[in-house]
């Protein structure tokens, strides 16, 4: 059925039993990210930690409930590797349950605040005019409204759980990915091969989803990233605040914050929930930079 | 050379004036064009950069929202594109009208597999499942001479040469068969030795699926062995329109005259040199007065007609040749 074989440029020879491997981008993504050490590091640790989050029931020695009547506010010992809490509960066993407070929260509300944001930011830059003014005033209203207000006030009306916690992270964590992707999508819709899709009688919706979006994913998958630990934070510094989840849930903001007053003579209930949420944002972070450079090569050819 | 004067008129363009708003005024990019396109045939439009004919294209397709369409008419089968709401126009374009795209580097996604960009087109048009549209994705690779179709389908662009990648886009443009292929300067980002190939695929797939080709182009070169009919703009402006015989042959207007001696021509005397066109493209916004080509042409009569007339069309034979210029009788004895 070939026209024109005499005339066919040369290409690399390929017969019926050559197979052809397709060189993946996530395959070159890999090995990139693999050389950076840091960013290995932290994938390790988030890997260990959601290991911990779901077995947590075989790694913890107590529940988060359970109170050991003989010892209250002790430090680390063999029985209780993290110590007892001022009530007689085990420290390690609530720090363990508290990773999967965290993650859950910490990846629920992102992937909420990814879609309104990728939603919202696609629209505005796809579209213009005035869907994107409209959009753009939302987020500056937005932005001008302190996050932690709003999460008291929802608290307030809602109850203090963890489901609050995440709507308000959900819907105040969008702005930045919104803006991210507005101007990827602005960029990418004057690409000549936007434009010929639109020739060839493509729906703007399908243009939208199926031929921009895939463009446009490196930088929403740093900042999502990212992000995780952004919120992971802003979830400890609520439950400090107490209007995060309510005692007995194991939430490492809340345990810091209960530990606080005992700092002189037990800093073990501060430290070690303390170092849980350091340690899980300090990795998140890594994995996302550690993406962006694996993603960008151009930005850091060494 | 006049194939399909007699087949069915597929394009009818009518009186079009289109142009921008921009900050320093209205651009009429496109002036008074009138022109037919015939099933079968090979209808190329010539001219320098800033002449209209990529905002000619863009309109019939009614691509560029920022194109702005002050009178005419763009009939298509008979009915007025301009008229046509977002959702006709959607299936018209792909379906009816396909278009290939100058720099096949750029336009295809670098995202998506050859095969599936091809695919996609049977999917949204005619509503062919995965399967179905893979398997004529494929067929369409190999009808535009990429071996081994099945296994270059599932590779990206980026593992295509320039060349492949140009068929891959003519693969998608044909996928549903359409009526008038609208190729907007398709070899100008190849290589010379790929130019011809592509071009020879471009019309056999013309023929074989019974449709019609816009050819947009600078080249001459590459017009003269392929077109039935050549349209040759200045300024947005037809300068002149007839068959390739007859505006390369019998050429009416001092700019066609002036772009044919600027070509190198291998078989003639080596000592002749080549004649260039003095002067530079009028600017659209502060057009010349009368003939816009007066001040670059070296009959104009100045002052005279030329610079206080705007030259109607003058027809130059039974044919429907035409040429824009006070002086068209005598331009074409002058040749």
């Amino acid at each position: 059925m070939t026209l024109v074989p005499e005339l066919l440029e040369p290409m690399p020879e390929i017969g019926p039993d050559t197979e052809v491997r397709a060189v993946s981008l996530w395959g070159d993504v890999w090995k990139r990210f693999l050389a950076n050490k840091l960013a290995v590091i932290g994938l390790v640790f988030v890997i260990l930690l959601i290991l911990v989050a779901i077995f947590a029931d075989l790694i913890a020695p107590y529940s988060i409930t359970e109170r050991d009547s003989a010892n209250f506010r002790t430090g680390p010992s063999s029985d209780h590797w993290f110590g007892t809490d001022i009530i007689g509960r085990d420290v390690f066993s609530r720090v363990v349950y508290g990773s999967r407070v965290s993650l859950k929260i910490g990846i629920v509300s992102t992937l909420i605040a990814m879609i309104i944001g990728v939603l919202l930011g696609a629209l505005a830059g796809f579209r213009g005019g005035w869907t994107e003014s409209g959009i753009m005033r939302i987020t500056d209203i937005f932005l001008s409204v302190p996050y932690i207000v709003l999460a008291i006030a929802i608290a307030t009306v809602f109850g203090r759980t963890e489901n609050t916690v995440i709507i308000v992270l959900g819907v105040t964590g969008w702005l930045g990915i919104c803006r991210i992707v507005r101007a990827s999508f602005m960029q990418l819709k004057q690409v000549e091969y936007v434009e010929a899709a639109r020739a060839l009688g493509f729906k703007g919706r399908r243009i939208m989803f199926r031929h921009i979006l895939p463009n446009a994913l490196q930088p929403i998958i740093v900042y999502g990233t990212i992000a995780i630990g952004g919120a992971i934070l802003a979830e400890a510094a609520l439950s400090f605040l107490q209007v995060g989840p309510q005692d007995p849930t194991p939430a490492w903001g809340l345990m810091v914050s209960q530990g606080k007053g005992d700092l002189a003579n037990a800093p073990h209930l501060v430290f070690f929930p303390g170092v849980a949420i350091s340690l899980t944002v300090l990795s998140f972070v890594m994995i996302g930079d550690g993406l962006r450079d694996a993603l960008d090569p151009k930005l850091k050819s060494r | 050379m006049t194939a399909g004067r007699d087949k069915e008129i597929l394009l009818s363009v009518r009186n079009l004036e289109a142009g921008f708003d921009t900050g320093e005024g209205h651009v009429r990019a496109v002036d008074n064009v009138s022109f037919d396109i015939h099933r079968g045939e090979v209808f190329s439009i010539v001219g320098e950069s800033g002449s209209g004919k990529s905002v000619t294209a863009m309109t019939i397709l009614g691509l560029l929202p920022t194109i702005k369409v002050a009178g005419g008419e763009i009939l298509w089968k008979g009915r007025d594109l301009l008229q046509l709401g977002d959702r006709e126009m959607r299936h018209i374009r792909g379906a009816e009208i396909s278009m290939i795209f100058q720099d096949p580097l750029t336009a295809l996604n670098p995202v998506h597999t050859i095969g599936r960009q091809v695919a996609e087109m049977g999917r949204i048009h005619d509503g062919l499942n995965k399967k179905e549209s893979m398997e004529r994705a494929i067929a369409m690779l190999d009808l535009v001479g990429i071996p081994e179709a099945r296994k270059r389908a599932d590779m990206h662009p980026h593992e295509f040469s320039g060349g492949m990648r140009q068929r891959a886009m003519i693969a998608m443009a044909i996928m549903c068969s359409p009526d008038l292929l609208i190729a907007d300067e398709p070899t100008t980002a190849l290589d010379v030795t790929v130019q011809a190939q592509v071009l020879e695929v471009l019309v056999e797939i013309k023929d074989r699926i019974d449709s019609a080709i816009m050819l947009i182009t600078h080249d001459l070169g590459v017009v003269a062995g392929l077109s039935d009919n050549v349209m040759v703009m200045y300024a947005g402006r037809q300068a002149e329109l007839g068959t390739s015989d007859e505006v390369f042959y019998e050429s009416s207007h001092p700019y066609t005259l002036g772009l044919l001696k600027s070509i190198p021509d291998l078989e003639g005397p080596f000592s002749e040199p080549l004649v260039p066109i003095p002067g530079s493209p009028p600017s659209l916004i502060n057009r010349p007065s009368g003939c816009p080509f007066h001040p670059r042409c070296p009959m104009a009569e100045v002052p005279g007609r030329c610079d206080s007339e705007i030259p109607e069309l003058h027809s130059m034979g039974p044919s429907g040749h035409v040429a824009s210029c006070h002086f068209a009788e005598q331009v074409r004895v002058s040749t």
